[in-house]
């Protein structure tokens, strides 16, 4: 069952002209993106900095507002703020860097309560129940309650902010870079923490992470994005085994594999650099990168659908709807 | 033959806090030719390693309280001076603050070769080039006109790496010249460094807090833990048969490693310990699965276990070295 739709998004970023104040370019963030989330799977959005993934989050949130597109989140079309409203319980975030996102002047207690405050969900004793209950869930002791954040670990941080976004009982989590910032022994803690929480509570997770390692442990699909735009999406086993996408062919043989015995002496390493947002290139964004682009290249390009999975490449247009390569 | 020798180096942080041990009588050999990976999470101690080395710290707070560095037999501190940015250089942790943001890439190179080589303007310019060139700088004639903030954080890197190594040295330490950086441009970089070692004859230390990097790139590892150095082992080694319960867990925690059933990974129980107030004994000792009571009241020697090294008292009755 789909959980979320998003069809055709396009969140684009104003930037002003210094003299006149008024805008005269914009980024385009997220240029015409779609794709759905299951319920109760890991849906995976990889890509480099700058290609838009944090904005597809925000504007999920109700943060940033959408230019166009739709957002149907259970069967229902999600537009206007009161929409939002309802939606923002329904979903929420786990941000990258728990220092910046966890107030520093508030106990962990308030900050995990907040919440259900702004909800105004619950009488006083109810609302410090769930906040108990929730402390438990993460992992954490209930001695934490009176502590700032200045007095946590990484690893505590980021257990709270698990806490907060669980206390609403959301349906779905969006976890932004969940554990880029932790120390490695740490974030096998954490990725196990919310491994473990998705299966006992039946969420839905939107993974956006740089680290394909563990894309591919933990993720049942995977959505590539290049400057705003998807490449390709498809269940893991079909992105990590046969990537069909030129971009994440190059992607996947950059990370660095940790066996010594496997250095790629020659692998293809991508040349070049990834353009400015305000100046993307016309038709594909990776065509100037691309050791296949062809004259096709610079046309836009419609999706080309493959048995479950999508890929947005000229190279496979003769395959259309031919059930494979 | 040993290019550098760390021997019982001991770091100290003299803050309001009180006094922080950020190395504790670490020793190490760098080879010549080789490249040396030090592997370890924040706060382990890689960048004070590679401060200390260069007469870097800083001060007043940073002390070098123990210990001797000597670069060809010969004590490093005393001849520090003469030899950095010549025949000792560094690639630091945060490009953006090494580059000077008001002068073009090209004078920045010129005058570094100027000064250390005695070239003249124009011998400098064409060496200059071919350095970018082998970064693979695209246009190096016209990229030498341009000023830093015109350059992606991965160009920033290339240049900081043509400038270490300009004067061919004898010794490069890069700490994490790849961490900020995505990864199809992280790979450009290796892929430099790996060129490096083909080409020239410098002897790289390369640090990271990311064992795939360095099963990439390295020849012999260090892990560094709190201080201390846990294991130096040959870099197929290490990952064939890891040593030290810490380098166990951190290798098993590693998604492309795991051989859990399912989602769910090896994690290594507990935090990083606070260095003001270090554990006794061994330093892994709160958070290791093997704990015996002598590893709570004495710090573990190095034991030699085949070509390895390991600081665990796992391995007692093997060399003491
Ligand atoms: N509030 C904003 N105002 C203007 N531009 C923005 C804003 N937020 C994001 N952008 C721009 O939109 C593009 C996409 O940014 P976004 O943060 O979504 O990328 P990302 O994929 O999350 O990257 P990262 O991996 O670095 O987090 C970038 O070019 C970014 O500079
Ligand atoms: N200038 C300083 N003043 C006080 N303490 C310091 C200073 N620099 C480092 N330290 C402390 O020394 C210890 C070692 O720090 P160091 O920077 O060497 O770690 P690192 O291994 O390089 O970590 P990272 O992976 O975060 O770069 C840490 O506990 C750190 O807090
Ligand atoms: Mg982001
Ligand atoms: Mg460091």
């Amino acid at each position: 069952m789909k959980l979320l739709e998003v069809r055709n998004l396009k969140v684009f970023f104003p930037i002003k002209d210094k003299l006149f104040g008024k805008p005269d370019k914009f980024v385009k963030a997220v240029n015409d993106v779609s794709f759905h989330v299951e319920k109760g799977e890991i849906f995976s959005i990889v890509g480099e900095s700058g290609s838009g993934k944090s904005t597809i989050a925000f504007t999920l949130m109700g943060i940033y507002r959408k230019n166009n597109g739709d957002i149907v989140f259970n069967g229902k079309k999600i537009e206007n703020i009161g929409d939002f409203d309802l939606l923002r319980k329904r979903i929420q975030i786990v941000f990258q860097d728990p220092d910046s996102s966890l107030d520093p002047r508030k106990r962990v207690r308030d900050i995990i309560g907040e919440g259900l405050k702004i909800h105004k969900i619950g009488t006083k004793a109810e609302i410090n129940r769930k906040i108990e209950d929730v402390v438990e869930k993460v992992g954490l002791t209930q001695d934490i309650l009176k502590k700032y954040p200045h007095e946590l670990s990484g690893g505590q941080k980021q257990r709270v902010g698990i806490a907060r976004a669980l206390i609403l009982e959301p349906e779905l989590l969006i976890l932004d870079e969940p554990t880029a910032s932790l120390d490695v022994s740490i974030q096998a803690q954490i990725l196990n923490l919310l491994v473990e929480l998705q299966e006992r509570l039946g969420l839905t997770y939107i993974l956006i992470t740089h680290d394909l390692n563990l894309v591919k442990h933990i993720s049942d699909r995977i959505m590539v994005m290049y400057l705003g735009k998807v490449m390709e999406i498809g269940s893991t086993a079909q992105i990590m085994s046969g990537p069909l996408h030129p971009y994440t062919k190059a992607l996947l043989a950059s990370v660095p594999v940790p066996d010594p015995e496997k250095r790629n002496e020659d692998e293809e390493t991508l040349t070049g650099e990834i353009p400015s947002p305000l100046n993307p290139p016309e038709g594909c964004p990776f065509r100037p990168r691309c050791k296949y682009s062809m004259d096709d290249c610079w046309n836009e390009l419609e999706p080309i659908e493959m048995k479950e999975r999508i890929v947005f490449c000229h190279l496979y247009k003769e395959h259309e709807n031919s059930g494979g390569v | 033959m040993a290019l550098l020798e760390v021997k019982n180096l001991t770091v100290d942080f003299h803050i309001p806090e009180g006094i922080l041990r950020a190395l504790d009588g670490i020793n190490f050999t760098l080879r010549e030719g080789e490249v040396l990976g030090i592997v370890g999470e924040s706060g382990s101690g890689k960048s004070t390693t590679a401060l200390a080395i260069m007469n870097l710290l800083p001060t007043p707070s940073g002390k070098i309280k123990k210990g001797e560095i000597f670069f060809k037999d010969e004590p490093l501190l005393a001849n520090i001076d003469k030899l950095r940015g010549k025949e000792i250089t560094m690639v630091f942790q945060n490009p953006l603050n090494s580059l000077n943001p008001s002068l073009k890439i090209g004078q920045q190179l010129i005058e570094v070769l100027q000064e250390h080589m005695g070239m003249n303007e124009k011998e400098a310019l064409l060496e200059s080039i071919e350095t970018l060139k082998m970064m693979g700088i695209p246009a190096p004639e016209t990229m030498i006109d341009r000023y830093p903030f015109e350059f992606s954080g991965g160009m920033r890197q290339r240049v900081m790496i043509a400038m270490a190594m300009l004067c061919k040295p004898q010794l490069l330490i890069a700490d994490e010249p790849t961490t900020a950086l995505d990864v199809t441009i992280q790979a450009q970089i290796l892929r430099i460094f790996k060129n490096l070692r083909k080409s020239t004859r410098t002897s790289i230390i390369f640090i990271s807090h990311d064992l795939s990097v360095i099963a990439q790139i390295a020849d012999r590892v260090l892990i560094m833990y709190a201080g201390k150095i846990l294991e130096t082992s040959e870099v197929k080694n290490l990952f064939k048969n890891p040593l030290h319960p810490y380098t166990q867990g951190l290798l098993k925690s590693i998604p492309a490693f795991s051989k859990t059933e399912g989602k769910k990974l090896y994690s290594i129980p507990g935090n990083v310990p606070n260095l003001l107030d270090p554990p006794s004994g061994c330093v892994f000792h709160p958070r290791c699965p093997y704990i015996k009571e002598i590893c709570k009241k004495a710090a573990p020697p190095l034991f030699k276990v085949g070509n390895s090294n390991v600081s665990c008292w796992l391995y007692k009755g093997a060399d003491e070295l």
